[in-house]
């Protein structure tokens, strides 16, 4: 058999085109001159089509396409090859197939259920005055960006204290506190802080027609706190971020932006799995009081209705009021 | 003032003959194997990479070559790995630690960078010619610790001085078996290529504030900025990226050989961004065809003016000892090219 290439000179860039050829005990030969037997050479693993690489026993090197030619000697010369599984994986069409369908199955598994589970442990298991730091200086940035002070007549403060007292009663070591503002462009709106604040605002008071409502509104937060739902989704987007660099490889700078996208992608879909899970806490809490958790969701569908559609932060993030309505009034 | 007469160049192209359906396969038996043996394939994977974009570039009828075995990287890396789990495990029990380490971290950067380039640049091979790296652990500091420093100290003036004084450091230093490289470039061309880069920013950041201003985009779209500062952010990556390239390859040599590079800012964009839409959308199994669309663009791109026949480069003796670094294998994983 005969491969064609450059013959390199020992520690040299000097080359020649070369035939060697391999006759069948082994033995290689250029033009008349012996190079010793086949198993002295150290041959390059294959890699695709990509050229390879022969290394002489006296520091001369030869530069080869003819993959095939060279497997083939390979075969036959060298008992224990290093890395030729590996090749034939790559080539052969159904391993290539298997691979991606496990990677495809791992890493639907790694982010569907992976990350949020281990989000999950590690989330509760952080100690709460490290929780509530997260929150840091929000209240006052919020402040100052976007609220103003409330408006609201005081027997409805009264009202929606007296509710945030009764669900503080509910839970075993609470002591969550209700804030009021005026929502500003927010408009109808309510938010958790984990230093334990929650944030209601009065375009979202006033469009409420029962206490139940309200009641639910801060059940909802409530569990969102009591779920640690803001540490887990910055845990699962950071666990994300690292997984996507560690598989692509080395993802350059400006490639570093594009995995932003598909982390949104799941962050809705994280986030509407804690919006059901906020629910499904509110729902146990206002039945324990004896409450009626439906019209939490009345006022959802109210708020949609009043918003219309194109209002994208507070329910962008939500899923739709119908689902959660639904699942409100299930039994 | 020369008088060596000036040899004729013969511009010699490199070439990328890559195919994405070829390195597909490579790329997804690496991630399913790197998946199932939890990361302890990755080193054969990144080897397996290097090697097939090495091999399918090409150069006066000759490929590169990417030698490094793949056990010393994982070697390196289990290094890597258990000093950031005792980082992990230590720092709520020892207080301050974070502050304590701050100083020699920050030293050892400059020695981790450097004993990745020469482990890289000497495992890189092209005519049966190791490449190297040559330079003392001082320069390093300096490049990588000490002008950073004090660039932000001088709230980013120095910037572009920083990033000429890497890239000289990374030519100058760089060799090719006995021969060196040289760079020809001086700081000037950077200042002018940032402050350049940096009034185009301005001039579309004010074009789309203003139309705004004038109302001839509906206010509804101001939630749209964010998005469309993210097609800005590619074409500077793109334009610093392309431009820099140029600079330093067009100004630098090796012997009487030069580099040429002719890469051209908006195509570079224009596959940087249709590249990036490809993965995004695939959920990432683009990826091989946007990596060989690059490479084989930029192979396309740069030539070698050579000055003669390539035959003469001869390997540097000094390199076993070069080999000091194979222990350490690559510890940190910096895309430091040419
Ligand atoms: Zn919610």
């Amino acid at each position: 058999m005969q491969l064609q290439g450059y013959l390199y000179a020992a520690g040299s860039s000097r080359r020649e085109p070369a035939r060697l050829s391999v006759d069948p005990q082994g033995r290689v030969w250029c033009a008349q001159e012996s190079l010793g037997y086949w198993q002295q050479l150290q041959v390059s693993d294959r890699i695709g089509s990509s050229a390879r690489y022969l290394q002489l026993v006296d520091g001369r090197r030869f530069e080869c396409r003819d993959n095939d030619t060279i497997d083939r000697l390979e075969q036959r010369f060298n008992p224990s090859p290093s890395g030729r599984w590996l090749a034939t994986m790559e080539s052969r069409l159904r391993y290539v197939l298997l691979a991606l369908l496990i990677t495809v199955a791992a890493g639907f598994g790694l982010f569907r259920y992976g990350i949020p589970v281990m989000a999950e442990q590690l989330a509760r298991q952080l100690p709460e005055p490290m929780v509530r730091e997260l929150g840091g200086s929000t209240l006052a940035l919020l402040d100052r960006q976007l609220f103003k002070p409330s408006q609201l007549p005081a027997e409805q403060r009264q009202l929606l204290q007296t509710l945030m007292a009764e669900l503080n009663g509910q839970l075993p070591e609470a002591d969550y506190r209700l804030l009021l503002r005026d929502g500003g462009p927010l408009g109808a709106n309510a938010l958790a802080l984990p230093s334990g604040e929650l944030l209601i605002t009065d375009q979202l008071v006033q469009l409420a027609e029962h206490p139940d409502e309200l009641s639910g509104v801060l059940a909802h937060e409530i569990g969102h706190l009591q779920q640690r739902h803001l540490l887990r989704s910055l845990l699962q987007n950071s666990a994300m971020l690292v997984v996507l660099a560690a598989v692509t490889g080395d993802v350059s700078a400006a490639q570093g932006v594009l995995v932003g996208l598909p982390t949104f992608l799941v962050e809705q879909h994280y986030s509407r799995q804690f919006e059901f899970e906020a629910d499904a806490f509110a729902k146990q809490l206002l039945l324990a009081r004896g409450r009626d958790p439906a019209r939490m969701g009345q006022l959802l569908v109210r708020l949609a209705e009043q918003q219309g559609g194109g209002q994208p932060d507070w329910l962008a993030t939500h899923p739709s009021s119908a689902e959660r309505l639904q699942r409100l009034q299930a039994q | 003032m020369d008088r060596e007469p000036l040899p004729l160049r013969q511009p010699l192209p490199f070439e990328f003959t890559g195919s994405a359906g070829e390195y597909f396969r490579i790329w997804i038996v690496n991630v399913c194997l790197t998946v199932l043996t939890l990361g302890l394939y990755a080193p054969w994977a990144k080897v397996r990479t290097r090697q097939y974009f090495h091999g399918h570039t090409w150069l006066d009828g000759a490929s590169f070559e990417y030698t490094a075995d793949p056990i010393t990287l994982l070697k390196g890396w289990l290094v890597v790995m258990a000093l950031v789990v005792g980082y992990t495990l230590l720092v709520p029990m020892v207080p301050l630690l974070d502050a304590i380490i701050a100083i020699p971290l920050l030293l050892l950067t400059p020695w981790l960078a450097l004993r990745t380039l020469k482990f890289n640049r000497y495992h890189t091979r092209y005519r049966n010619v190791r490449f190297g790296f040559e330079a003392g652990y001082g320069s390093a500091l300096m490049v990588f610790v000490l002008l950073p420093l004090l660039s932000a100290l001088t709230l980013g003036l120095l910037l572009p001085y920083m990033f000429y004084r890497q890239k000289r450091w990374l030519v100058a230093h760089s060799r090719f078996g006995q021969a060196g490289f040289e760079a020809h470039f001086g700081f000037a061309m950077f200042y002018k290529t940032y402050l350049l880069a940096m009034l185009l920013m301005l001039a579309m950041a004010g074009g789309i504030a203003a139309l705004f201003a004038l109302q001839l985009l509906p206010v509804e779209l101001t939630g749209l900025i964010g998005l469309a500062t993210v097609p800005l952010y590619y074409w500077l990556y793109a334009f610093l990226r392309v431009r820099i390239t140029n600079i330093v390859h067009n100004h630098s040599s090796l012997d009487r050989h030069r580099l040429q590079s002719a890469l051209r800012v908006w195509p570079y964009f224009l596959i940087l961004i249709s590249n990036t839409l490809a993965i995004v959308l695939s959920l990432g199994l683009a990826l091989p065809w946007a990596r060989v669309r690059m490479a084989r663009y930029r192979a396309a791109c740069t030539k070698l003016l050579a000055a003669g026949e390539l035959d003469n480069f001869l390997q540097a003796q000094q390199q076993a000892q070069s080999a000091i670094g194979e222990e350490v294998g690559e510890l940190l994983d910096l895309e430091l090219g040419l």
